[in-house]
């Protein structure tokens, strides 16, 4: 049973704080919704918990082992990681791109059966199986994403961190992602996702956490952490103003 | 491509590479047919001697410094994911020219025949150590072509001065036809000096192949992957810095075939950085093998210099390189 522990990190950046006194418990099953506004702190967080953000307070523990310790293949065996930023440098093929996945399993052209098997899945829950033998940087954005998400999903990680999985997505692709997600943390695994849509982030979370300036503002359950006063407060909106206000009623 | 007709042209590419190795050692000023070539290689005759003192030295040299020069500029444009990164980026093959130099310019020649690869080599080793002293392994691709530009920018300084001092005009004239760069009247006491470096670095670069294929996805996300991103970086400098070094050690400056011989190895495989290693190596010895083939048949009472050579056909195969490339400015 994966858990994932975050004791009093803090992240700065050229003296900057972008993550203050930041405390988190999460294990298998949950599907985290990371919310809160432009610079509250969301991307340096998946940032941090993927290790490529130097905490200058506090420890990430993963089963209760310290993550700066791990070496990088067992690190990237346990936690898959979705950046914000996507870039591809060679004009590789789609599945060329889907396979870095299992790069901790072995050399991206020796891939085994079972390698295979898992980008194979990854591809088809991704819905990029028809475009799969593309030129990526040929592709629209959407599909960019799904590629880059299909990456990250084909390691078959206990932990998926997926920082704005949705954000170039049609309304179709954006749904079934956000079930694909649901899916992985059903099926034993921790989810976070940083997420702007709140809409989004009601109908499939099972937990969600407000960030506000570097600490967290709110954690817990859909219904209960994005109160009325909250949103004013954090978001500056109140909730007449939500676009989703009608749909996010009491999703599950 | 599928996986077998990329083994399929895999093969045929080395194939074809050898063929024109082959062909360089088969031609030259001494009107011998092919036949006589190849029945020569393996008796006592004058044309025996041609073939295994002269010939077959040179066009190995050419080969090998051009496949070094392929291999090395295929791990750095993987390394920086940058399609217009070359050999010389590093100030590797600047520093090896330095060495080169000074013996030339102190006649150690003429204490050792070795003198002068032997103090390009170690000029290139050194290069390679402050390098890694200033924490290659760390520096982002910019600050690391920076690094590179002052280094080169230093070791370019020190040749000028140098050649300003130099005592008269035979050394200077020396100097001049060194950093042209050339493959006339190499050994196999060349060869055998410079190849291991080779050898060693190309293992060194192997090594890092697969985390380059990674880094197509930017460093931070190659880390996510597993990809242990210092010791990356430090094997690949090692590997590209060895043989550059080396090849600059045999044949002297020579530019352009390492930049073009990843860009023309790069379709053979699937535009992948990792597996791009081996095909640039083979694509650039076959460049430089096919243009020294192309400067012992041309008429020209001087011969033209193999550098010069590479960069009369390189330069504008580069302006085409640019001007295609999307993606440059990363």
């Amino acid at each position: 049973m994966t858990s994932l522990s975050l004791d009093n990190i803090g992240v700065r950046r050229d003296g900057a704080v972008l993550l203050d006194r930041v405390n988190l418990r999460a294990s298998a099953g949950e599907f985290i919704g990371i919310l809160g506004p432009n610079g509250a702190g969301k991307s340096t967080l998946l940032r941090a918990i993927a290790g490529v953000e130097r905490l200058c307070a506090g420890a990430i523990l993963l089963d209760g082992a310290d993550l700066e310790q791990l070496r990088p293949t067992a690190r990237a065996r346990s936690i898959a990681y979705l950046p914000q930023a996507r870039d591809i440098h060679w004009a590789m093929t789609a599945e060329a791109v889907a396979s870095l996945g299992r790069f901790a399993y072995g050399a991206p052209h020796r891939l085994g059966p079972e390698d295979r098997a898992a980008v194979e899945r990854a591809l088809a829950l991704t819905d990029a199986l028809p475009f799969r033998n593309r030129i990526v940087t040929t592709l629209s954005g959407g599909e960019q994403a799904r590629i880059h998400l299909a990456r990250a999903l084909a390691a078959e990680t206990p932990i998926l961190l997926a920082d704005e999985p949705t954000a170039a997505l049609d309304l179709r692709h954006a749904l079934s992602i956000g079930s694909v997600l649901r899916a992985k943390a059903a099926g034993g695994s921790l989810v976070l996702a940083a997420i702007h849509d709140l809409g989004l982030a009601q109908r499939f979370c099972t937990r969600i956490i407000v960030l506000h300036e570097g600490r967290v503002a709110a954690d817990g359950a859909p219904g209960e952490a994005l109160s009325e006063s909250l949103l004013a407060g954090v978001f500056g909106v109140g909730v007449t103003d939500l676009p989703h206000q009608q749909f996010s009623a009491h999703i599950p | 491509m599928s996986d077998r007709l990329q083994r399929g042209s895999a093969i045929a590419l080395a194939v074809a590479s050898l063929a024109i190795l082959i062909a360089s050692c088969l031609v030259g000023p001494a009107n011998l047919t092919i036949g006589e070539s190849f029945g020569a290689l393996f008796d006592d005759s004058a044309a025996g001697t041609i073939l295994r003192e002269i010939r077959l030295p040179r066009a190995l040299a050419a080969w090998l410094a051009g496949a070094a020069l392929g291999a090395s500029g295929a791990v750095m444009q993987g390394l920086l994911r940058n399609p217009l990164a070359d050999p010389g980026v590093l100030g590797v093959s600047a520093m090896a020219a330095l060495g080169a130099v000074i013996a030339i310019y102190f006649n150690l020649s003429t204490h050792a025949e070795w003198a002068t690869p032997a103090a390009s080599i170690l000029f290139a080793l050194a290069a390679t150590a402050v390098l890694q002293a200033f924490g290659a392994g760390r520096l982002s691709p910019a600050r690391l072509i920076l690094v590179g530009v002052g280094l080169s920018s230093f070791a370019g300084a020190l040749i000028a001065l140098v050649m300003n001092l130099a005592p008269n005009p035979f050394i200077l004239s020396d100097l001049v036809n060194w950093l042209f760069g050339a493959v006339a009247n190499r050994s196999f006491d060349d060869i055998a000096l410079t190849a291991p470096f080779m050898g060693a670095g190309f293992l060194f670069a192997l090594f890092a192949a697969p985390a380059l294929t990674a880094l197509s996805l930017g460093e931070e996300t190659a880390a996510t992957l597993g990809v242990d991103m210092a010791r990356t970086r430090a094997v690949a400098i090692a590997g590209a810095a060895l043989m550059t070094g080396a090849s600059v050690a045999l044949a002297g400056a020579i530019g352009f075939v390492g930049i073009i011989a990843p860009h023309l190895a790069r379709p053979f495989v699937a535009h992948d950085p990792g597996r791009s290693i081996a095909p640039a190596a083979m694509i650039g010895g076959a460049i430089l093998a096919a243009a020294d083939l192309v400067i012992r048949l041309l008429p020209f009472d001087q011969e033209l210099k193999l550098g010069v050579a590479a960069a009369l056909i390189g330069a504008p195969a580069f302006i085409f390189v640019a001007a295609r490339t999307q993606r440059i400015a990363r």
